[in-house]
Protein backbone atom coordinates (compact mmCIF):
# COMPACT_ATOMS: atom_id res chain seq x y z
CA UNK A 1 0.00 0.00 0.00
CA UNK A 2 2.81 2.38 0.97
CA UNK A 3 4.67 1.37 -2.20
CA UNK A 4 1.62 2.11 -4.33
CA UNK A 5 1.14 5.48 -2.66
CA UNK A 6 4.82 6.29 -3.26
CA UNK A 7 4.57 5.29 -6.92
CA UNK A 8 1.43 7.34 -7.52
CA UNK A 9 3.02 10.33 -5.80
CA UNK A 10 6.18 9.89 -7.89
CA UNK A 11 4.21 9.69 -11.14
CA UNK A 12 2.20 12.79 -10.20
CA UNK A 13 5.33 14.74 -9.30
CA UNK A 14 7.01 13.71 -12.56
CA UNK A 15 4.00 14.88 -14.56
CA UNK A 16 3.79 18.20 -12.72
CA UNK A 17 7.55 18.76 -13.04
CA UNK A 18 7.49 17.95 -16.78
CA UNK A 19 4.64 20.42 -17.23
CA UNK A 20 6.49 23.10 -15.25
CA UNK A 21 9.74 22.54 -17.19
CA UNK A 22 7.94 23.24 -20.46
CA UNK A 23 5.75 26.12 -19.30
CA UNK A 24 8.12 28.04 -17.02
CA UNK A 25 9.12 31.33 -18.64
CA UNK A 26 12.31 31.84 -16.64
CA UNK A 27 15.04 29.83 -18.41
CA UNK A 28 17.23 29.22 -15.36
CA UNK A 29 14.26 28.05 -13.32
CA UNK A 30 13.32 25.69 -16.12
CA UNK A 31 16.83 24.18 -16.10
CA UNK A 32 16.77 23.65 -12.33
CA UNK A 33 13.35 21.99 -12.62
CA UNK A 34 14.74 19.77 -15.38
CA UNK A 35 17.55 18.62 -13.07
CA UNK A 36 15.01 17.82 -10.36
CA UNK A 37 12.98 15.95 -12.98
CA UNK A 38 16.07 13.89 -13.92
CA UNK A 39 16.69 12.91 -10.30
CA UNK A 40 13.06 11.89 -9.76
CA UNK A 41 13.19 9.97 -13.03
CA UNK A 42 16.20 8.05 -11.66
CA UNK A 43 14.08 7.08 -8.64
CA UNK A 44 11.30 6.01 -11.00
CA UNK A 45 13.73 3.74 -12.89
CA UNK A 46 14.81 2.22 -9.58
CA UNK A 47 11.16 1.53 -8.75
CA UNK A 48 10.85 -0.18 -12.14
CA UNK A 49 13.73 -2.53 -11.20
CA UNK A 50 16.11 -0.97 -13.75
CA UNK A 51 19.07 0.19 -11.63
CA UNK A 52 21.34 0.31 -14.71
CA UNK A 53 19.15 2.93 -16.34
CA UNK A 54 18.68 4.72 -13.02
CA UNK A 55 22.46 5.13 -12.71
CA UNK A 56 22.76 6.44 -16.26
CA UNK A 57 19.76 8.76 -15.80
CA UNK A 58 21.15 10.25 -12.60
CA UNK A 59 24.61 10.72 -14.10
CA UNK A 60 23.65 11.91 -17.59
CA UNK A 61 20.09 13.22 -17.28
CA UNK A 62 20.57 15.14 -14.05
CA UNK A 63 24.33 15.63 -13.83
CA UNK A 64 25.89 16.21 -17.23
CA UNK A 65 22.79 17.63 -18.92
CA UNK A 66 22.36 19.93 -15.93
CA UNK A 67 25.87 21.32 -16.35
CA UNK A 68 25.44 21.78 -20.10
CA UNK A 69 22.02 23.43 -19.79
CA UNK A 70 23.13 25.71 -16.94
CA UNK A 71 26.13 26.69 -19.04
CA UNK A 72 23.88 27.42 -22.02
CA UNK A 73 21.45 29.44 -19.92
CA UNK A 74 24.34 31.44 -18.48
CA UNK A 75 25.78 32.06 -21.94
CA UNK A 76 22.41 33.18 -23.32
CA UNK A 77 22.08 35.59 -20.41
CA UNK A 78 25.58 36.92 -21.07
CA UNK A 79 24.87 37.39 -24.77
CA UNK A 80 21.75 39.33 -24.05
CA UNK A 81 23.87 41.83 -22.20
CA UNK A 82 22.95 41.24 -18.56
CA UNK A 83 26.41 41.44 -17.15
CA UNK A 84 25.27 41.19 -13.56
CA UNK A 85 27.21 37.97 -12.94
CA UNK A 86 30.04 35.96 -14.44
CA UNK A 87 31.19 38.89 -16.57
CA UNK A 88 34.90 39.56 -16.88
CA UNK A 89 34.65 43.25 -17.62
CA UNK A 90 33.68 44.43 -14.15
CA UNK A 91 37.21 43.80 -12.93
CA UNK A 92 38.90 45.81 -15.69
CA UNK B 1 -20.63 48.74 -36.93
CA UNK B 2 -16.91 47.97 -37.16
CA UNK B 3 -16.77 47.68 -33.39
CA UNK B 4 -19.53 45.14 -33.51
CA UNK B 5 -17.55 43.25 -36.19
CA UNK B 6 -14.45 43.22 -34.00
CA UNK B 7 -16.24 41.80 -30.96
CA UNK B 8 -17.89 39.23 -33.20
CA UNK B 9 -14.54 38.19 -34.62
CA UNK B 10 -12.99 38.02 -31.18
CA UNK B 11 -15.86 35.90 -29.94
CA UNK B 12 -15.55 33.60 -32.94
CA UNK B 13 -11.77 33.24 -32.36
CA UNK B 14 -12.37 32.41 -28.72
CA UNK B 15 -14.95 29.77 -29.64
CA UNK B 16 -12.51 28.28 -32.15
CA UNK B 17 -9.81 28.13 -29.48
CA UNK B 18 -12.21 26.39 -27.12
CA UNK B 19 -13.02 23.81 -29.81
CA UNK B 20 -9.32 23.22 -30.38
CA UNK B 21 -8.67 22.69 -26.67
CA UNK B 22 -11.58 20.27 -26.43
CA UNK B 23 -10.37 18.31 -29.50
CA UNK B 24 -6.78 18.17 -28.24
CA UNK B 25 -7.95 17.17 -24.77
CA UNK B 26 -10.15 14.41 -26.18
CA UNK B 27 -7.26 13.16 -28.30
CA UNK B 28 -4.88 13.12 -25.34
CA UNK B 29 -7.45 11.34 -23.17
CA UNK B 30 -8.08 8.71 -25.88
CA UNK B 31 -4.35 8.12 -26.24
CA UNK B 32 -3.94 7.81 -22.47
CA UNK B 33 -6.79 5.28 -22.28
CA UNK B 34 -5.29 3.34 -25.18
CA UNK B 35 -1.91 3.20 -23.42
CA UNK B 36 -3.49 2.05 -20.16
CA UNK B 37 -5.38 -0.64 -22.07
CA UNK B 38 -2.12 -1.72 -23.75
CA UNK B 39 -0.38 -2.04 -20.37
CA UNK B 40 -3.29 -4.11 -19.00
CA UNK B 41 -3.11 -6.35 -22.08
CA UNK B 42 0.57 -7.21 -21.50
CA UNK B 43 1.09 -10.94 -20.96
CA UNK B 44 2.34 -12.11 -17.57
CA UNK B 45 5.93 -13.18 -17.00
CA UNK B 46 9.14 -12.33 -18.83
CA UNK B 47 8.76 -10.93 -22.31
CA UNK B 48 10.80 -11.51 -25.43
CA UNK B 49 14.23 -13.05 -25.14
CA UNK B 50 14.74 -12.63 -21.39
CA UNK B 51 14.67 -16.37 -20.68
CA UNK B 52 17.07 -17.25 -23.49
CA UNK B 53 19.43 -14.46 -22.44
CA UNK B 54 19.44 -15.77 -18.86
CA UNK B 55 20.01 -19.35 -20.03
CA UNK B 56 23.13 -18.43 -22.04
CA UNK B 57 24.55 -16.13 -19.36
CA UNK B 58 27.25 -18.65 -18.33
CA UNK B 59 28.86 -18.39 -21.79
CA UNK B 60 28.97 -14.61 -21.97
CA UNK B 61 31.95 -14.01 -19.67
CA UNK B 62 29.96 -11.78 -17.31
CA UNK B 63 27.43 -12.49 -14.56
CA UNK B 64 25.12 -9.52 -15.05
CA UNK B 65 22.42 -9.89 -17.71
CA UNK B 66 22.40 -6.20 -18.73
CA UNK B 67 26.16 -6.16 -19.29
CA UNK B 68 25.86 -9.44 -21.21
CA UNK B 69 23.28 -7.87 -23.52
CA UNK B 70 25.25 -4.64 -23.95
CA UNK B 71 28.68 -6.14 -24.57
CA UNK B 72 28.10 -9.66 -25.80
CA UNK B 73 24.68 -10.38 -27.29
CA UNK B 74 24.19 -6.92 -28.79
CA UNK B 75 27.69 -5.47 -28.72
CA UNK B 76 27.17 -4.20 -32.28
CA UNK B 77 24.51 -1.79 -30.92
CA UNK B 78 26.86 -0.60 -28.19
CA UNK B 79 29.63 -0.13 -30.75
CA UNK B 80 27.39 2.15 -32.76
CA UNK B 81 26.35 4.02 -29.61
CA UNK B 82 30.00 4.76 -28.91
CA UNK B 83 30.24 5.81 -32.56
CA UNK B 84 27.34 8.25 -32.08
CA UNK B 85 29.20 9.87 -29.17
CA UNK B 86 32.30 10.17 -31.35
CA UNK B 87 30.23 11.73 -34.14
CA UNK B 88 28.73 14.25 -31.71
CA UNK B 89 32.17 15.39 -30.60
CA UNK B 90 33.33 15.53 -34.23
CA UNK B 91 30.37 17.76 -35.03
CA UNK B 92 31.29 20.07 -32.16
CA UNK B 93 34.91 20.21 -33.32
CA UNK B 94 33.70 20.96 -36.85
CA UNK B 95 31.67 23.88 -35.48
CA UNK B 96 34.62 25.11 -33.45
CA UNK B 97 37.00 24.68 -36.39
CA UNK B 98 39.40 22.19 -34.83
CA UNK B 99 40.06 19.75 -32.02
CA UNK B 100 42.19 22.16 -30.02
CA UNK B 101 40.78 23.31 -26.74
CA UNK B 102 43.59 25.73 -25.97
CA UNK B 103 41.50 28.77 -26.83
CA UNK B 104 38.72 27.99 -24.36
CA UNK B 105 38.20 30.77 -21.92
CA UNK B 106 39.72 29.97 -18.54
CA UNK B 107 37.12 29.53 -15.84
CA UNK B 108 36.27 32.97 -14.46
CA UNK B 109 37.20 32.89 -10.81
CA UNK B 110 39.18 30.63 -8.54
CA UNK B 111 36.88 30.04 -5.64
CA UNK B 112 38.84 28.67 -2.63
CA UNK B 113 35.89 26.52 -1.56
CA UNK B 114 35.50 25.10 -5.06
CA UNK B 115 39.23 24.35 -5.28
CA UNK B 116 39.10 22.56 -1.94
CA UNK B 117 36.01 20.61 -2.96
CA UNK B 118 37.65 19.67 -6.26
CA UNK B 119 40.71 18.32 -4.49
CA UNK B 120 38.44 16.25 -2.28
CA UNK B 121 36.09 15.00 -4.99
CA UNK B 122 38.38 14.25 -7.94
CA UNK B 123 40.04 11.21 -6.32
CA UNK B 124 36.66 9.97 -5.10
CA UNK B 125 35.09 10.38 -8.54
CA UNK B 126 37.99 8.55 -10.17
CA UNK B 127 37.74 5.73 -7.65
CA UNK B 128 33.95 5.53 -8.09
CA UNK B 129 34.37 5.37 -11.87
CA UNK B 130 36.82 2.48 -11.56
CA UNK B 131 34.49 0.73 -9.14
CA UNK B 132 31.48 1.15 -11.44
CA UNK B 133 33.50 -0.19 -14.36
CA UNK B 134 34.51 -3.27 -12.38
CA UNK B 135 30.98 -3.66 -10.99
CA UNK B 136 29.54 -4.05 -14.50
CA UNK B 137 30.75 -7.65 -14.56
CA UNK B 138 28.24 -8.81 -11.95
CA UNK B 139 25.97 -5.90 -10.95
CA UNK B 140 24.44 -2.69 -12.35
CA UNK B 141 27.29 -0.54 -13.61
CA UNK B 142 29.61 -0.59 -16.59
CA UNK B 143 31.32 1.57 -19.16
CA UNK B 144 28.65 4.24 -19.64
CA UNK B 145 28.05 4.93 -15.96
CA UNK B 146 31.76 4.85 -15.17
CA UNK B 147 32.54 7.07 -18.15
CA UNK B 148 30.00 9.70 -17.15
CA UNK B 149 31.26 9.79 -13.55
CA UNK B 150 34.83 10.22 -14.81
CA UNK B 151 33.57 12.84 -17.27
CA UNK B 152 31.93 14.66 -14.36
CA UNK B 153 35.38 14.79 -12.75
CA UNK B 154 36.62 16.47 -15.95
CA UNK B 155 33.73 18.93 -15.86
CA UNK B 156 34.55 19.71 -12.23
CA UNK B 157 38.20 20.40 -13.09
CA UNK B 158 36.98 22.76 -15.80
CA UNK B 159 34.56 24.56 -13.45
CA UNK B 160 37.26 25.08 -10.83
CA UNK B 161 39.65 26.47 -13.44
CA UNK B 162 42.16 23.63 -13.11
CA UNK B 163 43.96 22.83 -16.36
CA UNK B 164 43.21 19.30 -17.53
CA UNK B 165 42.20 18.00 -20.96
CA UNK B 166 42.44 21.48 -22.45
CA UNK B 167 46.21 21.41 -21.93
CA UNK B 168 47.18 17.98 -23.29
CA UNK B 169 47.09 18.88 -26.97
CA UNK B 170 44.66 17.97 -29.72
CA UNK B 171 46.38 14.76 -30.88
CA UNK B 172 46.12 13.27 -27.39
CA UNK B 173 42.48 14.33 -27.15
CA UNK B 174 41.69 12.74 -30.50
CA UNK B 175 43.30 9.49 -29.39
CA UNK B 176 41.40 9.47 -26.10
CA UNK B 177 38.14 10.15 -27.93
CA UNK B 178 38.66 7.38 -30.47
CA UNK B 179 40.04 4.46 -28.38
CA UNK B 180 36.57 3.23 -27.37
CA UNK B 181 35.38 2.99 -30.96
CA UNK B 182 38.71 1.50 -32.03
CA UNK B 183 38.51 -1.19 -29.32
CA UNK B 184 35.20 -2.39 -30.75
CA UNK B 185 36.63 -2.20 -34.27
CA UNK B 186 39.66 -4.31 -33.31
CA UNK B 187 37.40 -6.84 -31.57
CA UNK B 188 35.15 -7.01 -34.64
CA UNK B 189 38.04 -7.53 -37.08
CA UNK B 190 39.79 -10.01 -34.78
CA UNK B 191 36.68 -12.16 -34.37
CA UNK B 192 36.19 -12.20 -38.16
CA UNK B 193 39.85 -13.16 -38.72
CA UNK B 194 39.47 -15.96 -36.17
CA UNK B 195 36.69 -17.39 -38.29
CA UNK B 196 33.86 -16.40 -35.95
CA UNK B 197 30.89 -14.15 -36.63
CA UNK B 198 31.52 -10.44 -36.15
CA UNK B 199 31.85 -9.70 -32.41
CA UNK B 200 31.02 -13.31 -31.51
CA UNK B 201 33.15 -13.60 -28.39
CA UNK B 202 34.67 -17.04 -27.61
CA UNK B 203 33.20 -18.08 -24.21
CA UNK B 204 36.62 -18.73 -22.66
CA UNK B 205 38.01 -15.27 -23.32
CA UNK B 206 34.80 -13.24 -23.41
CA UNK B 207 35.27 -11.87 -19.89
CA UNK B 208 38.74 -10.47 -20.59
CA UNK B 209 37.75 -9.03 -23.97
CA UNK B 210 34.68 -7.36 -22.47
CA UNK B 211 36.70 -5.83 -19.62
CA UNK B 212 39.29 -4.49 -22.07
CA UNK B 213 36.71 -3.03 -24.47
CA UNK B 214 34.75 -1.56 -21.56
CA UNK B 215 37.84 0.07 -20.07
CA UNK B 216 38.73 1.76 -23.36
CA UNK B 217 35.09 2.73 -23.93
CA UNK B 218 35.03 4.30 -20.45
CA UNK B 219 38.03 6.45 -21.34
CA UNK B 220 36.39 7.63 -24.56
CA UNK B 221 33.01 8.30 -22.92
CA UNK B 222 34.66 10.24 -20.10
CA UNK B 223 36.68 12.33 -22.56
CA UNK B 224 33.55 12.94 -24.64
CA UNK B 225 31.60 14.21 -21.61
CA UNK B 226 34.45 16.42 -20.44
CA UNK B 227 35.05 17.82 -23.93
CA UNK B 228 31.31 18.56 -24.28
CA UNK B 229 31.52 20.77 -21.21
CA UNK B 230 34.86 22.34 -22.18
CA UNK B 231 33.84 23.06 -25.76
CA UNK B 232 30.49 24.66 -24.88
CA UNK B 233 29.67 27.59 -27.16
CA UNK B 234 30.04 29.85 -24.14
CA UNK B 235 33.57 28.62 -23.51
CA UNK B 236 34.69 29.42 -27.03
CA UNK B 237 36.41 32.73 -27.34
CA UNK B 238 36.84 34.08 -30.88
CA UNK B 239 40.45 35.11 -31.69
CA UNK B 240 39.83 38.82 -31.14
CA UNK B 241 38.40 38.33 -27.67
CA UNK B 242 41.03 35.73 -26.85
CA UNK B 243 43.78 38.21 -27.65
CA UNK B 244 42.03 40.82 -25.49
CA UNK B 245 41.80 38.34 -22.63
CA UNK B 246 45.48 37.50 -22.89
CA UNK B 247 46.40 41.16 -22.76
CA UNK B 248 44.13 41.68 -19.79
CA UNK B 249 45.67 38.71 -18.03
CA UNK B 250 49.16 40.06 -18.67
CA UNK B 251 48.16 43.37 -17.13
CA UNK B 252 46.80 41.93 -13.89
Amino acid sequence: MTALLFDVLLALMLTVLAWRVVTTRELLQSVVLFIAYGLLMAIAWTRLDAPDIALAEAAIGAGLMGVLLLDTAGELRRRHGWRSEGGDDDTA
Amino acid sequence: MTRHDATLRRRRRRALLRVRIVVAGAGALALALLLVAAVLELPEGPLGLAEEAAAQLAHTGVDHAVTAVLLNYRSYDTWLEVGVLLLAVMAIFALRGGAHLENVRPAPRRDPLLTWLTRLLIPMLTLTAGYLLWLGKFAPGGAFQAGVVLGAAGAMLRLSGTPSLDRIGDVAIRILLAVGFLAFLVAAVATRLAGLDMLELPPGRAGDIILMVETLATISIATTCAVLVMAMPGAESPPAIAAKDVRKEART
